[in-house]
């Protein structure tokens, strides 16, 4: 069965910030990069992000756009947003939670 | 079509561009020229190399050990893929213990055992025939491979025959050295010093010589078309191989039944490999060659059974001037 790409494996995290960056607007690796540098502090190396790319995009949760001089913008998909979503929906959950019983100890 | 480096293509270092070409096939096809494009910028942005090389290795462990998507697609590529493992190590283990099995019995005694008895010598001459009939069907099922590559490869690069040039070049270093070591064995003591360090050496050249054509090797066995000529040839090749490598684990086996019955004292000292005892030298060099024949025998019946990759013509290829 194929791995949920925001859940399980290394590229966890990895998938989570480029759903996220792409909720924005599409963007190629290099600006994909610097995207996620810029609000999330994380900088993903190239391995990384291809490793992370390619399995969003097996999983239908980007698309590839047409090539630029030889760099590939991607778009998020409906499914994409719909899977981001519901996956922040449960982080803010559990950051609720967290700061509730932060306070509370 | 593998994305190529343009001319335009920024400079990359040799360790990234040998991670890049690591890649699996379909992996490469897909992303190497956004990548290319990619680490060319995190270059210019001053990004550490380091920490590149780190990644990649990273990323091209992963996309081997956990394929996805569209690699999963291209099913007979992969099935191609894990042929070309279970044949190599099947070839290893043949070869190892072949040269093991040579070098313990190139003493006199042996020789003269083989002689005398006519199942002692009969079984020599098996595993002798089935290491020549082994050596001939594997260049027969390597040239149409060569030939497809080269066609495919024809003017675009140098590496394709950089890396077939390295297989050849690692046999004769590992030969010289095993030349050099034979004859530093002659004028010393087995167990001296200097025939440890002899042996060591040889050792250390023949794992670099097979890290070294492993590496290149694989460069090669994943780039190479799946043409009709190579298909047929590679299925009926293993056959062959397993049926040379099966010969050769009975005719070590029946060399060392007789000889515990005719000369059972050969296999009471150490006469084994580097003076090691025989017995367990033997059981050894048996158990290399009956795993050799269970991973070209798996080979072989994974071949026929196994759709490999659609055949293609070969006047399909693309060429120079197609391929651009």
């Amino acid at each position: 069965m194929a791995e949920d790409p925001l859940t399980g494996g290394r590229y966890a995290e990895p998938s989570v910030l480029i759903l996220t960056s792409l909720a924005s607007g599409p963007k190629h690796g290099y600006a994909l990069i610097q995207d996620i540098r810029g609000f999330a502090g994380v900088d993903l190396g190239p391995g990384t992000l291809y490793g992370a790319l390619s399995r969003l995009e097996s999983q239908q949760l980007i698309r590839p756009l047409r090539a630029e001089a030889r760099r590939r913008p991607y778009e998020i998909t409906q499914a994409g947003a719909d899977a981001l979503e519901k996956h922040l929906t449960v982080l803010a959950r559990i950051a609720r939670i967290g700061r509730q019983r932060l306070a509370a100890s | 079509m593998i994305a190529r480096p343009n001319s335009d293509a920024p400079s990359l270092g040799w360790l990234i561009r040998v991670l890049l070409a690591c890649y699996p096939r379909a992996w490469r096809e897909r992303y190497d020229g956004e990548v290319r494009a990619l680490l060319g910028e995190l270059r210019d942005s001053g990004t550490s190399r380091l920490s590149l090389v780190l990644d990649l290795g990273l990323g091209v462990a992963d996309a081997w050990l956990r394929p996805i998507g569209f690699e999963q697609e291209d099913a007979g590529r992969d099935a191609t893929n894990r042929f070309i493992a279970t044949t190599g190590w099947g070839l290893l283990l043949f070869v190892f213990a072949a040269a093991g099995f040579a070098k313990m019995t190139e003493y006199p005694e042996f020789v003269a055992a083989a002689h005398r008895h006519v199942v002692v010598g009969l079984c020599f001459d098996v595993l002798l025939a089935s290491a020549v009939a082994a050596g001939a069907v594997m260049a027969l099922a390597t040239l149409p491979a060569v030939v497809a590559l080269l066609r495919w490869d024809r003017g675009r690069s140098r590496t394709t025959l950089l890396c077939l040039g390295v297989a050849p070049l690692s046999v004769g270093a590992v030969v010289a050295a095993a030349l050099v070591a034979r004859s530093v064995a002659v004028s010393n003591h087995p167990h001296s010093a200097t025939n440890v360090a002899a042996f060591l050496g040889l050792a250390g050249i023949t794992v670099l010589a097979g890290v070294c054509t492993t590496v290149a090797l694989t460069w090669v066995a994943t780039r190479i078309p799946e043409t009709r000529s190579v298909v047929v040839t590679r299925r009926i090749a293993m056959g062959g191989l397993a049926f040379c490598t099966a010969a050769a684990t009975l005719a070590v086996t029946g060399w060392a039944v007789g000889l515990a019955f005719t000369d059972p004292s050969l296999l009471q000292e150490d006469n084994g490999l580097l003076s090691s005892p025989a017995i367990p030298t033997v059981a050894s060099i048996v158990a290399q060659l009956a795993l050799a024949a269970v991973l070209c025998a798996r080979s072989g019946w994974n071949a026929i059974r196994s759709p490999l990759a659609a055949p293609v013509d070969q006047a399909q290829l693309p060429t120079r001037r197609s391929a651009k």
